[in-house]
């Protein structure tokens, strides 16, 4: 006897027209004649529908719906600018730029021109000088000899720096273990050396003093020199002072050169 | 010492601390790196292969003599690029000059001594570096860009044939970036029309 209650559904009769209803439910239609029935009547029914023929609307049809129908007019917003262009080429452009691109047949002409252009461009061969290019170069170049190399250039360089180099340091060892050995001398031949450089220092500066204050304009100014005199003089004297070294910042300060030096 | 397959790998500013060392091999590798774009430019501004191979060769010689000046902060590229469109642009300028009094001597005034006083070009064939060169530079985007103003040339040459950027053309120029970016826009603008009317 057929149990009712698993008879087929009418979405599960779809399925299995479709091919899709799962094996556990598919094995029931096998025996049971009322779904067999049920299928074979929705297997007629959608041969039917498909054999329909398709019937074509009446003439003016789609103007008749357009007349109708009012398009909106897209929002283009500003032209794309030529920096807008340049992003737009390196694929960076903003998407402000690629919606108004999208809605504007003039922008996206010119983008089009732009990058089909900029592509004929890059496809440019690079072209080969001739022959020995690199050797008829080479042939006028004056290559630098680097210290390394004019050293070893030769057994005579090599012998030269050698001595040079013995030389300086041999001295250097040599002074170095006389001042070991000599402690005192060399404190004595230090102080006698202080002494006689603070006593010309001090004969220099009374020669070079006794000279100024023996000139005419200093007695003047001597003679005419009060307190607050002396002081706007100084005063004016540090403002100047001041301001020449601020000046001096500034012009020590010149933005550096933004590309290397031409050569001429 | 580096080999030459090792210097291949250095980058421009390491290649050149070794010629500033006195290193003959990184010279080579200066000229190897840079020949083709610096011939290509110089080529292209001039049209003429010989003298485009002379003003490279004397760009090449003049970069590398004055190696010891060059600031490592800046690019090679913007510098050696520098020095060729030099040479180019003084080049065209002296042609300009050159042409002008092939039109006749500055003094004449009326048409008869105008005609006097022009010199006879004559026609002659073309020799095997003239075939290469019209093979080479025939195309229509190479005539294109033949008839653009030298500094547009240059500014487009640089930024879409050599790939620079704009920060690099301005230095390799000497012109302000806004300049650059508007003399480029122009080039293209100009070569976009020049290339529909030689398709019409």
């Amino acid at each position: 006897m057929t149990d009712h209650t698993l008879h087929l559904r009418p979405d599960e009769l779809d399925l299995l027209l479709e091919g899709r209803l799962p094996n556990d439910r598919t094995s029931h239609i096998e025996t049971c004649e009322e779904c067999r029935s049920a299928l074979d009547e929705l297997r007629d029914v959608v041969a039917q529908l498909n054999a329909l023929p398709a019937l074509e609307p009446p003439a003016g049809f789609s103007e008749l719906v357009m007349a109708s129908v009012r398009v909106a007019p897209l929002p283009v917003g500003e032209h794309l600018t030529v920096d807008d262009l340049d992003a737009w080429l390196a694929g960076a452009l903003h998407q402000e730029g690629r919606n108004h691109l999208w809605a504007c047949t003039e922008c996206r002409q010119l983008a089009d021109a732009e990058r089909a252009l900029v592509y004929r461009l890059e496809q440019l061969p690079l072209f080969q000088p001739g022959a020995r290019f690199e050797e008829r170069v080479m042939a006028k170049v004056a290559i630098p000899k680097s210290w390394r190399s004019r050293i070893f250039a030769s057994r005579r360089s090599v012998a030269l720096a050698a001595g040079v180099g013995s030389l300086v340091v041999g001295s250097m060892g040599a002074s170095v273990a006389w001042s070991l050995t000599h402690p005192d001398t060399l404190a004595a031949l230090g102080s006698w050396a202080t002494t006689i450089a603070t006593q010309w220092t001090l004969a220099a500066a009374q020669g070079v003093g006794s000279r100024i204050l023996a000139q005419p304009w200093v007695l003047e100014l001597r003679s005419a020199a009060s307190p607050g005199r002396v002081a706007a003089l100084t005063a004016v004297a540090t403002a100047l002072y001041t301001g020449g070294l601020f000046a001096m910042r500034r012009l020590l300060a010149l933005p550096a050169p933004r590309v290397a030096r031409a050569l001429p | 010492m580096a080999e030459p397959r090792e210097l291949a790998t250095l980058t421009d500013q390491e290649v050149v601390a070794l010629a500033r060392d006195g290193r003959e091999a990184a010279y080579r590798e200066l000229i190897r790196r840079y020949e083709r774009p610096v011939f290509s430019l110089v080529l292209r501004m001039v049209r003429d292969r010989q003298l485009a191979e002379d003003l490279s060769q004397e760009t090449f010689i003049k970069a590398l003599n004055a190696i010891g000046s060059y600031r490592p902060e800046y690019k090679f590229s913007s510098w050696i690029f520098k020095i060729a469109n030099n040479a180019a642009i003084d080049h065209l300028r002296r042609r300009e000059l050159d042409t002008l009094s092939l039109d006749g001597a500055p003094h004449a005034a009326t048409p008869e001594e105008i005609e006097a006083t022009a010199l006879q070009v004559g026609d002659k064939g073309e020799t095997p570096l003239e075939e290469l060169e019209a093979r080479e530079l025939g195309s229509a985007i190479e005539r294109a860009i033949a008839q653009l103003r030298p500094e547009y040339r240059a500014c487009i040459l640089l930024r879409h044939v050599e790939g620079l950027a704009y920060e690099e053309i301005a230095q390799s120029l000497d012109l302000p970036l806004g300049t650059v970016k508007t003399y480029i826009h122009r080039a293209r603008h100009e070569l976009r029309d020049l290339l529909a009317h030689l398709k019409q």
